[in-house]
């Protein structure tokens, strides 16, 4: 309740308060509008509330922010103060009149203030008549005034050339610069003239009655078309009727303007038709126009004594008759290759008629061929579209091409297919293009110059499509200019001109050609290889097509040391690797390719690769006298090895000790029984168990008879090796072998001493009784015969002679037995009886031993007892 | 310079009697669609005869091509004042009867009466020309008509209607014999020449 009473009062005091006052003052004449220039003069009065304190002397003056000098000031009165501004020419301000009072100045009240001028008279009157309808009336008003202005349109009738006032037909109000009369107030009258008047609050200006007959203002409905129409039988024409509007002056001459157009044109044409508005129709014919061809009919009217037309009717469509086409198809083929059967695929396309104006709407084409020396083959196809494959055998064809329409056919296109297997004669010698700013031109050569009939053919290099081919017959000429546009830039176009020798195609002259070329989009990929020491042979592959943008001219190969300089080779084209030389060894380096075309060049990824520290002659050098040196000591090496003897006796020969001599103590069994063969025997007891148990080992006894012979041949052998003190492994595996065959097919155990060579010669006439002993021994055992025998087969007389001298080493020299390695075998107790007898020792050869050789045999604890358990 | 003021006045004749002739044509067709519009808004039949009104001019005249064309022009201007007053009527009349729910025949009206005021300060201008100011128009001013009952009324305004139609073609005639080099002469028009 309380905020209700409160609101009612700040209501009720702002109602009451001059919107303009703030204190209890006022300002007079409120928001005053002058005209521009003139002086201005307005008095603030102060209220009650302010005196006596304070009054008029008190009042100041400011225009909009800027105070009013003093001497513009006039006090009126102790409550009236007046200011007074001459020349104002502000548009509009605010003038403020304050009070200042001990330095504090309030705002009383302040009024806005504009300026502007009276009218100008307005002129350039012009009327327009909408037919029954509405009668609009437009002027220029002059300089803006900066006021509100009103209008006021005045149509009067004249007499006699003369305007009479009183005769007013009417008026009309508008605020803007046009006012317009509507239907019924749209008299009809030859003596009307117009008149407008502007005021404002600064004045009035009146132009004068502008005399304005309506029949020269008139503007009619358009007219409305009924039909266009063709004529049957009468090509070229169409006829056009239409009706006249319905609100027209009856029976006044018009005019009205046909305007037809044809779709393939841009441009109109016209004629015109005098008519009287008393015929409610109107008609005319179209004449010369174009065959088969659509036409847009429009209609306007216009009175013969007005200036206005009509709005265009709205407009009608009709074509005229069809004429069968008069020009051939543009035919062109594409002759696939034979297929291994013969037959070949013929793609035969052709251009739409672009003969203008056009005969009419094409509604297909007939396509006939026949093999050229068989008329009664012809075949004939019909396609609605522009292009065909035809399937035909190696013979050679007339192809015929002809469009038609509901009126007829075009004349035959034909072209002739050759046979698969003709060769026609090469007619054109050069051929070269080049582009100019907005053309592209081919030029060529011929060396016929009665041919006066070329096709150009011209498509993408990578288009596959025979129909995507474009082409273009050139008459009596040898050039042939196109527009750029006709060629997408970058890309490689394959161009052949073709001579055409009436319907024959002679052979083309082909080339390729970039209307436009960009550096490649890529460059190549460099491979290195594998370097060299001095060189490395870099090679790369070309850039695919799409991506060359151009006749790739070279390729220059770039390559750089680490932290050297940048090198670089540029090589043709056709060179697809290159081998930088003289290179730093044990240096990286970093390679890559760049592709040029005559647009610029691109560059491919680069690629690092080292060269070597050596090559391979460096390698050969250096190994070689190593090699060598190797050889040559390891020559010396076995030389001294087999040469060791002799230089021993040469350097160091034996002298006998004639105390050991055995030649008082004879015949064999003394000397078995001395002190030499105990020596050995005790020795062998001590040094080679293990050589019985690799015998034992290394024969499994199913093999152990099979074996025998070749096992007796080579301890033989063996024997006579180790008189030779020939230490080769070879040798050494088969004693391994044959010392227990030895030792069985010789069981018991026979003595035996090997000697040396020339200590044989030396002792071998003293040996040969115990040769003969012994072979009486050994033909006891039959093994050992048939060893005996089978050694004598022996085709190597070399190993024969090994026996007789194994029967020699059976005797031995005391002298000689500290060159000897003998070995006392124990003998088991099953032997045979014979063998049992026999003395319990044996002298053999001892095999290499090699310590901690893999798969040599060692023996073990348990063979050891069993063979001393005996 | 007698000549040349009568070649002037001639082409000024022929001026004023083409656009008077459009002018009648105009009113013509403006009327022969008013009637058809009072015809279906007033309820009445077409065909209906309606007798001579009083007041109203008649268009036919007997001997019309022995007219001087003084003589036209002032038959019409008397005519065109008397269907200015009587359409006036009309006008306020219908206004009485249907105000303004009826405002298509009321807009009718008010255009065809525009078009007749029109006309009749066109003939007054001829008049000048012809060296004869227009009389004074009180003679014009039909007679205050007699109380009439609503379809009295109706068929009153018909005629009405009816004869300034013909009154349109006879002054177009009127004016195309004007228009010809003799003004004034009698000379009939050629059947071409007629509305």
């Amino acid at each position: 309740m309380f905020r209700c009473v409160i609101w009612v009062l700040v209501l009720l005091c702002s109602s009451t308060a001059d919107e303009n006052s703030i204190g209890d003052a006022d300002i007079f004449p409120s928001s005053p509008e002058i005209e521009r220039g003139s002086t201005l003069k307005l008095f603030c009065v102060l209220g009650k509330h302010y005196t006596p304190h304070r009054n008029a002397s008190h009042i100041i003056w400011k225009l909009n922010h800027e105070l009013i000098t003093q001497e513009n000031y006039n006090i009126v009165n102790e409550t009236v103060s007046s200011i007074t501004i001459h020349n104002f020419t502000y548009s509009k301000a605010h003038v403020k009149c304050f009070i200042k009072y001990l330095g504090e100045e309030q705002l009383l009240v302040h009024t806005e203030v504009k300026s502007g001028f009276p009218p100008d008279t307005p002129r350039n009157i012009s009327c327009i008549y909408y037919f029954d309808a509405e009668l609009t009336c437009t002027w220029t008003s002059g300089r803006e005034t900066n006021f509100r202005t009103n209008y006021t349109l005045y149509r009067k009738m004249m007499t006699e050339g003369r305007v009479i006032l009183a005769r007013t037909m009417g008026s009309c109000q508008s605020k803007t610069e046009s006012c317009s009369f509507y239907y019924p107030d749209t008299p009809y009258s030859s003596s009307f003239c117009f008149q407008v008047k502007a005021e404002n609050i600064l004045g009035e200006a009146s132009s004068g009655c502008v005399p304005i007959p309506m029949e020269k203002i008139e503007k009619f409905e358009p007219p409305e078309i009924l039909s266009v129409k063709k004529i049957t039988g009468i090509k070229q024409l169409l006829t056009v009727t239409w009706k006249m509007p319905e609100k027209i002056i009856p029976s006044q001459d018009l005019i009205c303007q046909v305007r037809y157009r044809n779709l393939y044109s841009n441009s109109s044409e016209f004629i015109t038709v005098p008519l009287n508005s008393a015929k409610k129709m109107g008609s005319c014919n179209l004449t010369g126009l174009w065959d088969s061809t659509e036409y847009s009919v429009a209609i306007r009217c216009i009175s013969v004594v007005s200036k206005f037309w009509s709005e265009w009717s709205r407009g009608k469509k009709a074509s005229t008759e069809e004429k069968a086409p008069s020009e051939r198809v543009d035919l062109w083929r594409v002759i696939e290759s034979s297929h291994p059967a013969g037959s070949r695929y013929v793609h035969l396309m052709w251009k739409p008629l672009n003969n203008f104006p056009p005969s009419g709407r094409i509604l297909g084409y007939k396509i006939q061929y026949f093999p050229e020396n068989n008329a009664a083959l012809k075949m004939t196809n019909i396609s609605s579209n522009e292009k065909v494959i035809l399937l035909l055998n190696e013979e050679a064809y007339i192809i015929s091409v002809t469009a038609y329409n509901s009126a007829g056919n075009s004349p035959e296109a034909v072209l002739r297919i050759p046979s698969a297997d003709e060769r026609s004669s090469q007619i054109i010698e050069t051929l070269r293009t080049f582009t100019t700013n907005e053309e592209v031109v081919v030029e060529w050569v011929a060396f016929e110059p009665e041919v006066n009939e070329y096709v150009v053919e011209w498509y993408e290099e990578l288009e596959t499509d025979p129909f995507s081919r474009s082409w273009q017959y050139v008459s009596n000429s040898t050039n042939w200019k196109t527009n750029k546009k006709n060629f997408k830039p970058f890309v490689c176009y394959n161009i052949s001109v073709y001579p055409l020798c009436g319907n024959k195609v002679a052979a083309p002259y082909s080339m390729q050609t970039y209307i436009q070329e960009k550096k490649p989009s890529e460059g190549p990929v460099a491979d290195t290889g594998i370097p060299g020491k001095n060189e490395v042979t870099i090679k790369w592959k070309e850039i695919s097509k799409d991506k060359r943008n151009g006749f790739i001219s070279n390729y220059t190969i770039f390559y750089k040391p680490e932290d050297g300089k940048e090198l670089n080779k540029t090589v043709n084209a056709d060179v697809l690797q290159y081998r930088l030389k003289s290179l730093q060894p044990n240096t990286q380096y970093t390679v890559y390719i760049m592709a040029s075309n005559e647009a610029g060049g691109t560059s491919g990824e680069p690629k690092t690769f080292k060269t070597l520290k050596f090559n391979k002659e460096d390698v050969i050098f250096i190994a070689l006298p190593v090699g060598l040196s190797m050889l040559v000591l390891l020559g010396l090496w076995i030389a001294c090895i087999l040469k060791k003897h002799a230089f021993k006796k040469a350097c160091w020969p034996d002298i006998p000790n004639p105390a050991e001599s055995i030649a008082v103590e004879w015949p064999l069994d003394a000397s078995v029984n001395n002190s030499f063969l105990k020596v050995v025997t005790t020795e062998a007891k001590t040094i080679d168990f293990e050589d019985v148990s690799v015998l034992e080992h290394c024969f499994p006894e199913d093999s152990q008879e099979g074996s025998l012979l070749m096992n007796c041949e080579n301890h033989i052998s063996a024997c006579t090796d180790i008189n030779t003190k020939s230490m080769i492994n070879r040798e050494k595996k088969i004693l391994y072998d044959t010392e227990i065959e030895v030792d069985k097919c010789f069981s018991p155990s026979i003595p035996y001493i090997i000697t040396d060579e020339d200590i044989r010669s030396q002792m071998h006439s003293t040996l040969i009784p115990v040769k003969e002993i012994q072979c009486i021994e050994m033909m006891e055992d039959g093994v050992c015969g048939s060893q005996h025998t089978s050694i004598k087969n022996e085709e190597n007389d070399h190993e024969v002679l090994k026996l007789e001298d194994l029967s020699e080493k059976a005797l031995f020299n005391p002298y000689l037995k500290n060159s000897v390695k003998t070995r006392e075998f124990l003998i088991s107790d099953n032997l045979p009886e014979h063998s049992k007898s026999e003395p319990k020792s044996q002298s053999t050869v001892l095999p290499p031993f090699h310590q901690n050789v893999a798969g040599q045999s060692y023996v073990t604890l348990d063979m050891f007892g069993l063979a001393t358990a005996h | 310079m007698a000549a040349a003021d009568s070649t002037s006045a001639t082409l000024r004749r022929r001026d004023l009697c083409s656009r008077g002739i459009r002018l009648a044509g105009k009113m013509r067709s403006d009327v022969v669609d008013l009637l058809d519009t009072y015809v279906e808004q007033q309820g009445l039949d077409a065909s209906a005869s309606v007798a001579a009104v009083e007041g109203v001019p008649v268009a036919a005249v007997e001997r019309w091509d022995e007219q001087t064309g003084t003589q036209r022009l002032l038959e019409n201007l008397a005519a065109y004042r008397a269907f200015r007053a009587l359409l006036a009527q009309m006008l306020e009349e219908q206004r009485e009867q249907l105000g303004e729910a009826d405002a298509t025949l009321g807009r009718a009206l008010a255009a065809v009466l525009l078009q007749v005021s029109a006309f009749t300060y066109h003939l007054e201008e001829l008049l000048r020309l012809e060296n004869r100011g227009p009389p004074g128009e009180e003679g014009a001013v039909p007679p205050a008509p007699p109380p009439l009952t609503l379809f009295e009324r109706k068929l009153r305004g018909l005629g009405v209607l009816r004869e300034l139609a013909q009154w349109a073609v006879r002054s177009a005639r009127d004016l195309r014999q004007l228009a010809k080099p003799s003004p004034g002469s009698g000379a009939a028009p050629s059947p071409a020449e007629s509305l």
